[in-house]
């Protein structure tokens, strides 16, 4: 088959052709990404510079001010970006240790084995929206499970949690972490990839099971902690879902759980400035890329690629 | 014998044809049963109507509202919207929708966002004070001719429930019901703490009123049984409070919010202190176990006195009739005064609506001095049209006896353009203060400042 090159389509006419036939079968596929990705991208990085309702179609432009009122003016904006944050610095570590250590006990042989990673894997499959329901009446402070609990077996007088501006953050990381089995799954195909025969040698050099972990699994496995590291940041960052039914999009208690992606959506679709929530999600952009690129270049001291040559 | 198996050429073709069938079948559109060509002032519409839903021949009106057919408002909203439906049997049929309102806001935020979208509703339920705000931004359309010719007068009404209805000399909503606030008490937890119970006797200081809350106030261990009163439950907003001290809040002549007003403040700070005596943790956590209808703290005997609305005296009939309660003005501070504040609701025509007169046809029904009288008395409201809100009934019952003498000096919300902006930030700023996280002072302060900024454009 003759192979696409700029020169060859300068002079033949089959490999115009070729390419004619290629833009025409991936036609669908780039017409969806320029109406419904590349066409909203733009229109939004447009409207962060103006102020548009959606309501009255006009769109009067303001250069900056969107960007310097956020940042520069508006409390609000910070108290939503530092939850966000402290969201993703605890819930991303824990989610990582907590995966790590699942994913190895349930590397381990022993009986019903598939049936365990079954069930750590079920609550992935359960919608946003029910899970929140669920843990609202779980942690309610009269009458959940948690507190109930927490009094009849220990006799202490358990927090407010979704209800105290101290607990709620901390409760909402506590549900994040019911989903670890999205990661446990990746981790566990990790393990499975860690050469026996490094286990063998450091046996032969006398390591106990904690020299092994710390040794020899836990560098083997890396890129996928890098992975899941990256994705974790980019997801947790733009938290929304189960913080918006909790609190019915205002972030109570306090404006504790008032994330970021809420701040957004409730300027975007509740007062209507659609020019600052666009402003908003290209900040958000540029905070997740800067995390991103920082721990990209922070990965070559502790990311340790198999197969390559050690340096 | 040559086996005739399928060549991969021919599954994959076989295959292809079964999922574009399939597809197909899936992406066909309903067979339409009948369609309607429909004149609506000078816009031809086509209506392709779905037997099931509705009766054939009969045009759809879209209504969107946020009174949910479960509440009591809810039912007797679709009571009034089936006896319409039965009234214009084959011609209009309105199709009644749920549509709930944005947490600390009094918006339906699926309607605005289906106003900008240019797919709104026909008719829809919209919360009287935000009519300014919103008429403000085009989302509303201007009834003015629909109601002058209908012979809808500004006479009729109480004056503060016009001066929400228009914007700019233009009506854009019929004004619908209105409502008053003031103290729930229960007689009960009150003999029992050994108060007199009757009405006449009830403190009308506010520091009587606080030792009496903190007398019925009932802990077991570190964790409340029963509460007196908890300022921010019911209608207990800044507005509240401001206006029972005295407070304003804005300046009717320059249009300048005043949120910040000293006796604002000073309201606040007592509102505050409740949540500094009972520990603002334990407060919140007894609070979890409050609820809607049966749930409703004084229903379930969780809370002894509350600053409601009159609506509340349906609410008690139906779910715990035996309730043995009083109604009496909020208590005031020296130099502040009883009060209370009046809001209500309207019916609106959402800008872009494709059946305009239809809306119109709906929203006078619903809006009539008949059918509002009738849903008031239902629901223990109040009509805006003054005639009718003169009518006995509303006194009989010696409760909302007291709403009614308190309504000629009810205030209401300020009928500014940005009245939803500080309705919103209001809430948010009561949120922020009882948690501790402002002062206030402080909290106060930012509202007045983020409501002139606002208001900057309008003047």
């Amino acid at each position: 088959m003759q192979m696409f090159s700029l020169e060859a389509l300068r002079t033949s006419r089959m490999a115009r052709r070729n390419l004619f036939y290629g833009v025409l079968f991936a036609s669908p596929w780039l017409l969806g990404i320029i109406l419904f990705t590349a066409y909203p991208l733009v229109a939004s990085l447009y409207y962060s510079f103006t102020e548009y309702t959606v309501v009255n179609p006009v769109k009067k432009f303001v250069g900056l001010s969107n960007y310097t009122n956020l940042i520069l003016k508006d409390d609000v904006f910070h108290r939503s970006l530092y939850n966000s944050v402290y969201f993703a610095l605890f819930s991303i570590p824990l989610g990582i240790i907590v995966g790590v250590g699942l994913a190895m006990m349930l590397n381990m042989k022993i009986k019903g084995q598939p049936v365990y990673r079954t069930i750590y894997f079920l609550p992935v499959l359960i919608p946003d929206v029910a899970m929140a329901i669920l843990w609202i009446w779980v942690f309610n402070a009269q009458f959940g499970i948690v507190n109930t609990l927490l009094w009849q077996l220990f006799g202490i007088n358990g927090p407010g949690w979704l209800a105290s501006p101290v607990w709620s953050k901390p409760t909402v990381i506590l549900m994040s972490l019911w989903t670890v089995g999205q990661g446990v799954v990746i981790y566990l195909a990790a393990l499975q990839d860690v050469p026996r025969s490094l286990y063998d040698a450091a046996e032969v050099d006398g390591a106990n099971a904690l020299q092994k972990t710390r040794h020899v699994t836990l560098p083997m496995i890396t890129p996928v902690i890098f992975f899941n590291l990256i994705m974790g940041m980019i997801g947790s960052l733009q938290y929304f879902t189960i913080a918006h039914v909790i609190t019915g999009g205002d972030g109570r208690p306090g404006q504790s759980l008032f994330f970021y992606a809420m701040y957004l959506y409730r300027n975007a679709f509740a007062f209507f400035k659609m020019g600052m929530a666009s402003a908003q999600a290209w900040i958000l952009f540029a905070v997740v890329l800067i995390a991103t690129m920082l721990v990209f270049r922070t990965s070559a001291r502790w990311v340790y690629y198999g197969g390559e040559e050690a340096r | 014998m040559e086996k005739r198996t399928l060549n991969r050429r021919d599954f994959l073709r076989l295959t292809a044809a079964a999922a574009t069938g399939a597809v197909m079948a899936a992406c066909a559109p309903a067979a339409p049963e009948v369609v309607e060509k429909v004149v609506v002032q000078t816009v031809e519409v086509e209506k392709i109507v779905e037997k099931e839903v509705k009766p054939a021949g009969a045009l759809k009106i879209a209504f969107w509202t946020p009174a949910s057919q479960q509440d009591i408002w809810g039912e007797k909203m679709w009571l009034m919207t089936d006896k319409f439906n039965q009234a214009h049997e084959g011609e209009l049929y309105v199709d009644y929708v749920y549509t709930p309102t944005t947490a600390g806001t009094q918006m339906v935020e699926k309607l605005l966002t289906n106003i900008a979208a240019g797919s709104p509703p026909d008719a829809a339920y919209f919360d009287r004070f935000i009519v300014p705000s919103w008429a403000g931004e085009g989302s509303l359309t201007d009834i003015t001719e629909l109601a002058n010719q209908a012979g809808v007068k500004e006479d009729d009404y109480f004056p503060f429930a016009w001066a929400e209805a228009t914007w700019k000399g233009r009506l854009y909503c019929l004004p619908f019901d209105t409502d008053d606030r003031a103290i729930y008490y229960n007689k009960d937890h009150l003999e029992e703490a050994g108060f007199d119970s009757d009405e006449k006797s009830f403190p009308t200081s506010i520091e009587e009123f606080d030792a009496m809350a903190e007398k019925l106030t009932i802990k077991e261990g570190p964790r409340f049984k029963r509460m007196g009163f908890i300022p921010w439950s019911g209608q207990g907003w800044i507005f509240s409070y401001g206006w029972t001290w005295d407070g304003k809040f804005y300046n009717p002549d320059t249009l300048e919010v005043t949120f910040n007003d000293p006796k604002i403040v000073a309201a606040c700070e007592w509102m505050v202190s409740y949540a500094d005596k009972y520990g603002m943790e334990n407060v919140e956590s007894f609070a979890q176990a409050f609820g809607g209808e049966a749930q409703q703290p004084m229903d379930a005997g969780l809370l002894s006195i509350e600053y409601n609305g009159d609506w509340m005296i349906a609410h008690h009939k139906r779910y715990k009739p035996d309730l043995n309660y009083g109604v009496v003005p909020m208590p005031w501070p020296e130099g502040g005064r009883a009060a209370t504040w009046a809001g209500g609701w309207s019916w609106v025509i959402p800008k872009g609506a494709p059946n305009m007169e239809a809306g119109w046809e709906f929203i006078s029904f619903m809006g009539s001095p008949e059918e509002v009288h009738w849903y008031c008395v239902e629901t223990s409201h109040i009509p805006t049209q003054t005639a009718y809100a003169a009518d006995p009934v509303y006194t009989e019952d010696p409760h909302h006896k007291v709403f009614m003498d308190l309504l000629p000096i009810a205030n209401c919300r300020p009928p500014l353009p940005v009245g939803n902006l500080l309705w919103n930030d209001q809430v948010e700023a009561r949120d922020l203060m009882i948690h501790g996280q402002k002062t206030p002072k402080e909290a106060l302060d930012d509202v007045t400042e983020a409501g002139n900024e606002a208001m900057k454009k309008y003047l």
